[in-house]
């Protein structure tokens, strides 16, 4: 078994609205070993991992998929499993898997959800080992591996604290995406983004921070403010410490001025030698140590958010209770035998260490480690209560004095903490603190939420929830108007046609397409950029206040969607598709299931945008959340019809006049003649993509003056859309410089160019090595029927191919054509496209395609340029075919179009992990 | 405390009856002395002048009490030992960048106080209050400035959103540090993570030898956090202060160069480069003062030179690449670049942020020239546009304090002063109490205590200075009533610099000239609580 390739599917993606690994996991010589075949192997994994028990799989029912198990599943269904097993196991559980053979048998697509990919990936790795140990009865060390993922997943996963604020954010549907490996995470996207670091968010403030890090300043802030604190201050050696305790009266307390989660507190110190060694030990935290009157009573935390308390607790230090018979030590032992208690801050409570600091205070109580405690006798081992040393937590907010709270919320305001963990000693936090001698001991910044999250005892509070409320008042989640675009052809017009439009309404628009990213007119990336990467990067942008997507094939099924939700999807066509046989995308509608994908994710208030004359596309629209507006040019297209009659939005065109259709009513928005990239309504595709975007523009309610004044001012020259659809003049011929590079883009241009009455036609054209033999013939059929003069030439995207085999597969196609006289054939693109200029005649029509945008619109403007200034050509290599071109072998038949998909040896499993049926944002295919 | 002097000494924190200033009054007919004292003072650094003498006392001005203390004691006990005293200055005296905020402050009217012995700075009362520290505002966010340094995420942010920075990655060892740089082709940049005005910022190196030596001298100065090594970017070294979303000031660094006679050595050329005035230890020096140090070292060592070389008559030596001359380049600042440098301090997520770029030409687009963003700093030092080497000063203490406290603000409250002998504790509760009914949160301070909103705050004899100016530090109320008896003037000074309304009854005092020399102009003076109230809502 080996494994191929593993693709991390990031967003949304064919298989899942939510992020999955992608494993393509090669059987080798297993792929006809099902699981009842391999000796032993059944029993062998049920042993490994007997929680497997819990799988349903397709039966639905527990203990499913050992009964698949032995009744012979495949190597890739098992592996898959295990995935989902190991992930759970190691603390992250998850429930969703496929496994599905691609059409290279024995290769299969193993699919699981994951939430961290660095565990996601160790687990798969992981998970094969554990098949092919189980599959080769050899050893495996089951334990050894869960306690590696489970480290890995401490490492990487969200702390307590961060993860209760995104999950509450979640809960709002506000977009979460984090920015490093640790607790840094932004929340919204655009403008409208936030960010936190664990309990800290973007508006807390550095200096409020630094104040509440002086212990010192802050008990003098808070003295002034009317909030009580400690008698005490600052000193300089263990003997002014001691003199300080004299002064103030002990029992005192000795603590760093700037420290830390309790580290190097000492509490209830009542002798010279007891101050002096927690002097000592305050000076391993700080250089600045303060000496404060002890207040008895106990530890309260308050949280206080955006000037309100939402949670309080009582905390009580690390200790332990004697039985009479086992040591401090056993005792702590097993204390730390309790699962919820973890190493650092990953889980609900931490560990007990028996430290410097807790001998110190065994050695106060009378006790060492190996001291056996009288039954029913209370140890301690801390004397601070930090959850971090040990300590444990009680709920308590709903008691909390009314005067008591008053306090912790100008504790807070006066340390300028917009999220502020307040540390109160009482005897009764039911009364006010100045009834009882009660004190503020501590200001927190950045304050541990887990004590609250998940308290000892008590009613958990949802502090997360708190938290992102502030963030992000009542209504809003942190999103900008996304319209996505897609499709076979015009999708890079329509998104900037769509980013123009949305501009009108003066907001600052993010677009990616395939010629880079813009910001409004700025273009600040121009490399191929409609995959999800560059989508990102636009949400990241926190001047972005709407974002278009071009979203490409490549992007989904590489790394899935740039983006969680949309407002508006639109998928121009489908037709009979690209790339096909690339990707185990091997036909029009396996390519429309992932063109789908950005209708499911339109947001239940949003719009699929859709053609209604392209029989894949209108079918999507039952996959949208929101509702559908159709388009098409004809306003009887009975797609159309059906929808309006049930009160659909359409848009169409009637008497050349662009009409937005509500239902029964119609509202003529601009003539065709008016939208000058539509060549007064001659250019068919051009008229379509029109449609698409002042649909989409409706849907995102821009209004009518906005979307009229913005088609009329959107043109195709090549400053604007360079390489769609330019029609330059050179030499007194109409040239037509495009990007389409497939057979859908050219029948379309060849119906546009219909509209010209130029009678002698030239094309300059080639295919992308990758596309199939079948569609490279194809186009040289389309070519060779519509055009007099072809010149076929081979680009730098021959990816992979043999020089010279693509344009003579073209050249194959040619020969079928029932007009074409000449073809001319040119190795370099440059070459080419000198050669083509050259070679045309007043009166004549030539189309250019420009395969590399921005190399071809250079070359044409230095081409004018030289023009003006006469400058010779280079001399350029032909090879000419109009000889022999005759005395080619006339056309055979060719393969089929479409290689027929061999029925799959195995069928695709569908199951779901640990509960029964499939989660929410899972696909079926 | 180093004053063990017998001389009684008193601090008069406000205005007193010697000046609005404070002053320490001293029990002392030497008005020699408080000379001394006061021009021991200025020779630390400190901002002060008055001193005057009468009725068997003197009075000095003071800015730090403590070093006011030191200054005295060594006035009365000659000699003094300036460099200790210095020292002291040093440590507790404000900073360049603090004392130019400090006095945009004053400048506006803006009450202002220093909070602990470093740069933190109260602005404003109660609830208008603000605080800063340097440039650093009270929302600069704590994680914007944690971003700012961990390099390589705000240098992967900042790409994110279209910013150009320098390529480049952080190295473990010198043959990493050789690898990085051959990966990135050309000459490159090698320098700490965590670097600073220029120090150990090795420029243009492109030989392995070099680059391995500056790595490990990068290593040593950056006291031992990690080396990068990016591509090195052409042009100058420009700093670009943000502020709230606009650019504020612009300076260019300047290389520095000699040019050789045949006779004088390096080092020469050197010590007559620091006898320059603008070159300085202090950071309020426009200039720092050029040393021999490992970066300076290299660079000679590139040009075939050593510390002791006579170049050549007429030869242009190079000395150091960058943090020179700052120029002021201000208004030259391409608006796309000024965008950019913008759009790099919010996605950093800085309110006032120094944005350091290299660019040929700052007036030119940035992406066009191949410039990049270095980086995006918080508290980011003002002097060298208060004070460039050359070209035109810029206020951006001014434009800094216009953004905290937007024009017409003051960050004042409404403060009624009462003195009124015996009477004052039952007027001061009235005034109190009636201004609470008209909806504001009240702070109070009086003999019986402070109160907020009615509410006991501190038990004990509260009319005091000192309680008046603990309470004006609540951030929650919206006016103060403090009684203000003579006893407090005369022994404290008042706490306050402004009041809007002075209650006086019964016999007048000097300590009485003193409150009403602090009513506002458009203040008054009146004999009953109703008629405070009456004089505060007009």
């Amino acid at each position: 078994m080996e494994i191929r390739k593993v693709l991390a599917l990031r967003g949304p993606n064919i298989w899942a609205n939510f992020p999955v690994i992608e494993a393509w996991v090669d059987l080798g010589r297993w792929k006809d070993s099902p699981s009842d075949t391999i000796p032993g192997l059944n029993e062998r994994l049920m042993t490994w991992l007997p929680s497997m028990v819990e799988h349903q799989c397709s039966i639905g029912e527990r203990g499913g998929f050992f009964q698949r198990l032995r009744e012979g599943t495949y190597l890739a269904h098992i592996l898959e499993h295990l995935v989902l097993e190991l992930e759970t196991l190691a603390g992250v559980e998850v429930s969703f898997g496929r496994a599905s053979e691609t059409a290279d048998e024995g290769v299969y697509k193993v699919v699981f959800r994951y939430y961290e990919e660095k565990l996601a990936r160790e687990c798969l790795t992981a998970a094969q080992e554990l098949c092919m140990a189980a599959v080769l009865d050899q050893p495996f060390d089951v334990p050894a591996t869960l306690a590696r993922l489970r480290e890995t997943a401490e490492r990487n996963m969200l702390g307590p604290s961060t993860n209760a604020i995104v999950q509450a954010a979640q809960d709002r549907n506000i977009p979460f995406h984090r920015l490093n490996r640790h607790s840094l995470v932004q929340l919204g996207y655009g403008f409208k983004q936030r960010r936190i670091r664990a309990s800290e968010t973007g508006q807390t403030g550095a200096i409020a921070e630094s104040i509440a890090q002086d212990k010192e300043l802050t008990r003098q802030l808070l003295q002034a403010a009317g909030v009580p604190t400690a008698e005490g201050y600052p000193v300089d050696s263990a003997e002014e410490a001691w003199e300080a305790a004299i002064d103030i009266g002990v029992p005192v307390v000795v603590k760093p001025q700037d420290g830390n989660q309790g580290r190097g507190v000492a509490t209830n110190l009542t002798t010279q030698e007891q101050v002096a060694a927690a002097y000592q030990a305050a000076l391993q935290e700080s250089d600045s140590i303060i000496v404060e009157k002890f207040a008895p009573g106990n530890d309260y935390r308050i949280l206080v958010v955006n000037g309100k308390v939402v949670a309080a607790s009582r905390r009580e230090p690390a200790q332990v209770m004697g039985d009479g018979e086992q040591t401090i030590q056993e005792l702590v032992d097993r204390e730390n035998g309790d699962p919820r208690r973890g190493e650092h801050h990953a889980n609900v409570l931490s560990k007990i260490h028996i430290d410097e600091v807790a001998l110190n205070v065994l050695t106060d109580q009378g006790y060492t480690p190996a001291s056996v405690p009288p039954a029913g006798q209370t140890v301690l081992i801390r004397r601070n209560a930090n959850l971090s040393t040990g300590g444990m937590a009680i709920d308590v907010t709903d008691i909390v004095h009314p005067e008591v709270a008053a306090r912790a919320i100008d504790a807070a305001r006066v340390v300028g903490l917009d999220i502020a963990g307040i540390d109160i000693i009482a005897t009764d936090i039911c009364a006010p603190l100045e009834s009882q001698g009660g004190i503020v001991v501590e200001v927190n910044a950045a304050p541990g939420l887990r004590m609250h999250l998940a308290p000892s005892v008590g009613e958990p509070q949802d502090v997360g929830g708190a938290i992102v409320d502030m963030m992000f008042p009542p209504g809003e989640n942190g999103r900008i108007p996304i319209a996505a675009v897609t499709g076979t052809n015009g999708k890079t017009t329509v998104a900037r046609f769509l980013a123009h439009v949305l501009q009108g309404t003066g907001k600052l628009v993010g677009m990616t397409c395939t010629d880079g990213i813009y910001l409004n007119a700025r273009r600040i990336d121009s490399d191929d950029c409609s995959g999800p990467i560059s989508a990102g990067n636009v949400l990241r942008n926190p001047n972005v206040e709407m974002a278009v997507f071009e979203t490409a094939r490549g992007g989904i099924l590489r790394a899935g969607l740039g983006f969680d939700e949309c407002d508006v999807a639109i998928i121009t066509n489908i037709g009979d598709g690209d790339h096909l046989g690339l990707s185990d995308i091997n036909t029009a509608e396996d390519l429309a299931k992932v063109k789908r994908c950005i209708v499911d994710v339109v947001s239940p208030g949003g719009t699929a945008v859709l053609n209604a004359s392209d029989p894949l596309v209108a079918a999507m629209a039952p996959y949208c959340a929101g509702s559908v507006l159709y388009f098409a040019l004809d306003p009887a297209n009975p797609v159309i019809v059906a929808h309006r009659t049930a009160g659909g939005r359409a848009v169409f065109v009637r008497n050349k006049t662009i009409i937005l259709a509500a239902g029964p009513s119609e509202d003529p928005l601009i003539p065709l003649g008016k939208i000058p990239m539509t060549f007064d309504g001659r250019i068919a595709f051009e008229v379509e993509n029109s449609l698409a975007v002042l649909g989409a523009a409706w849907a995102m309610g821009v209004s009518r003056d906005v979307m009229i004044q913005q088609a009329e001012c959107f043109a195709t020259d090549m400053a604007k859309v360079p390489g769609r659809f330019n029609i330059l003049e050179i030499h007194g011929a109409t040239v037509v410089v495009d990007y389409g590079h497939n057979a859908d883009a050219l029948r379309a241009i060849i119906g546009a160019l219909d509209a010209f009455p130029h009678t002698r036609r030239t094309a300059m054209y080639t295919v992308a090595g990758d596309r199939r033999d079948s569609d490279m013939i194809h186009v040289g059929e389309l070519l060779g029927d519509a055009f007099d003069h072809v010149i076929v030439y081979e680009a730098h995207t021959i990816r992979g191919r043999a020089l010279g085999e693509i344009a003579q597969l073209v050249r194959k196609g040619l020969t079928s054509g029932q007009r074409v006289r000449v073809v001319d054939e040119i190795d370099d693109t440059i070459e080419a496209m000198e050669f083509a200029l050259d070679n045309v005649h007043a009166g004549e029509l030539l189309l250019l395609q420009a395969d590399a945008i921005d190399e071809t619109m250079d070359f044409v403007r230095d081409y004018l340029d030289r023009l003006h200034r006469h400058i010779p050509p280079p001399h350029v290599t032909v090879t000419h075919h109009e000889a022999d071109f005759v005395t080619m072998p006339a056309a055979r038949a060719w393969p089929p179009a479409v290689p027929v998909r061999r029925a799959l040896h195995h069928p695709a499993e569908r199951c779901a992990g640990v509960r029964a049926g499939a989660p929410r944002g899972a696909k079926s295919w | 405390m180093s004053c063990t002097d017998p001389v009684s000494v008193r601090a008069l924190r406000g205005p007193n009856l010697w000046a609005a200033c404070p002053v320490l009054e001293v029990a002392l007919d030497d008005s020699g002395i408080a000379a001394v004292a006061v021009d021991l003072q200025v020779a630390c650094g400190a901002k002060v002048s008055f001193l005057a003498a009468g009725d068997g006392k003197i009075a000095i001005e003071f800015e730090d009490e403590e070093l006011a203390r030191r200054c005295l004691d060594a006035a009365l006990h000659p000699p003094a030992d300036l460099a200790a005293l210095r020292d002291y200055a040093g440590d507790v005296l404000l900073g360049p960048n603090t004392r130019a905020i400090f006095d945009a402050a004053r400048l506006r009217g803006i009450p202002v106080r220093r909070l602990d012995q470093g740069s933190l700075l109260q602005l404003g009362y109660g609830v208008h209050q603000r605080r800063m520290c340097g440039a650093e505002t009270d929302r600069t966010s704590s994680i914007g400035e944690n971003l700012g340094w961990e390099k390589p995420l705000a240098k992967q942010l900042l790409r994110a959103v279209g910013v150009p920075t320098p390529e480049g990655r952080l190295v473990r060892d010198a043959d990493d540090a050789c690898h990085a740089a051959a990966e990135l082709g050309g000459s490159v940049v090698v320098k700490p993570e965590a670097a600073n005005h220029g120090r150990s910022v090795f420029i243009g190196l492109t030989d392995p030898a070099e680059i391995a030596a500056a790595y490990q001298s990068a290593r040593v100065e950056g006291e031992g956090t990690n080396v990068l090594v990016e591509r090195c970017i052409p042009g100058a070294e420009h700093r670009v202060l943000v502020v709230n979303h606009r650019v504020a000031a612009a300076t260019r660094g300047d290389e520095l160069y000699i040019t050789g006679d045949g006779i004088r050595t390096l080092v020469q050329f050197v010590d007559e480069l620091n006898q320059d005035p603008r070159r300085g230890d202090d950071a309020e020096a426009p200039l720092s003062p050029v040393g021999f140090d490992q970066v300076t070292l290299a660079v000679l060592a590139r040009q075939g030179y050593q510390p002791d070389s006579i170049p050549p008559a007429g030869e242009r030596v190079l000395i150091q690449r960058n943090g020179n001359l700052a120029v002021d380049v201000t208004n030259q600042v391409h608006p796309e670049n000024a965008a950019l440098v913008i759009l790099a301090a919010r996605t950093i997520g800085i309110d006032v942020a120094g944005v350091d770029l290299v660019v040929e030409n700052i007036g030119r687009p940035i992406r066009e020239q191949g410039g990049a963003i270095l980086e995006v700093n918080a508290m980011p030092g003002i002097m060298m546009h208060l004070r460039p080497g050359v070209g035109t000063p810029r206020p951006v203490h001014e434009i800094i304090m216009e953004f905290v406290f937007p024009p017409g603000a003051n960050g004042r409250i409404p403060i009624v002063a009462v003195h009124a002998g015996k009477d004052s504790s039952a007027i001061a509760h009235e005034v109190a109490h009636r201004l609470s009914a008209t909806g504001l949160t009240v702070g109070l301070s009086a003999t019986d205590g402070t109160f907020v909103d009615g509410l006991l705050t501190r038990a004990g004899d509260c009319a005091s200075s000192q309680a008046a100016a603990d309470l004006l530090l609540h951030p929650m109320i919206q006016a103060a009533v403090f009684e203000t008896p003579d006893a407090a003037i005369l022994t404290e000074g008042l706490a306050f610099d402004h009041c809007d309304v002075a209650i006086v009854t019964g016999p007048q005092s000097a300590a009485t000239a003193v409150l009403l020399a602090t009513l506002a102009p458009t203040g008054k003076i009146v004999e009953t609580a109703a008629e405070a109230i009456l004089a505060l809502s007009v």
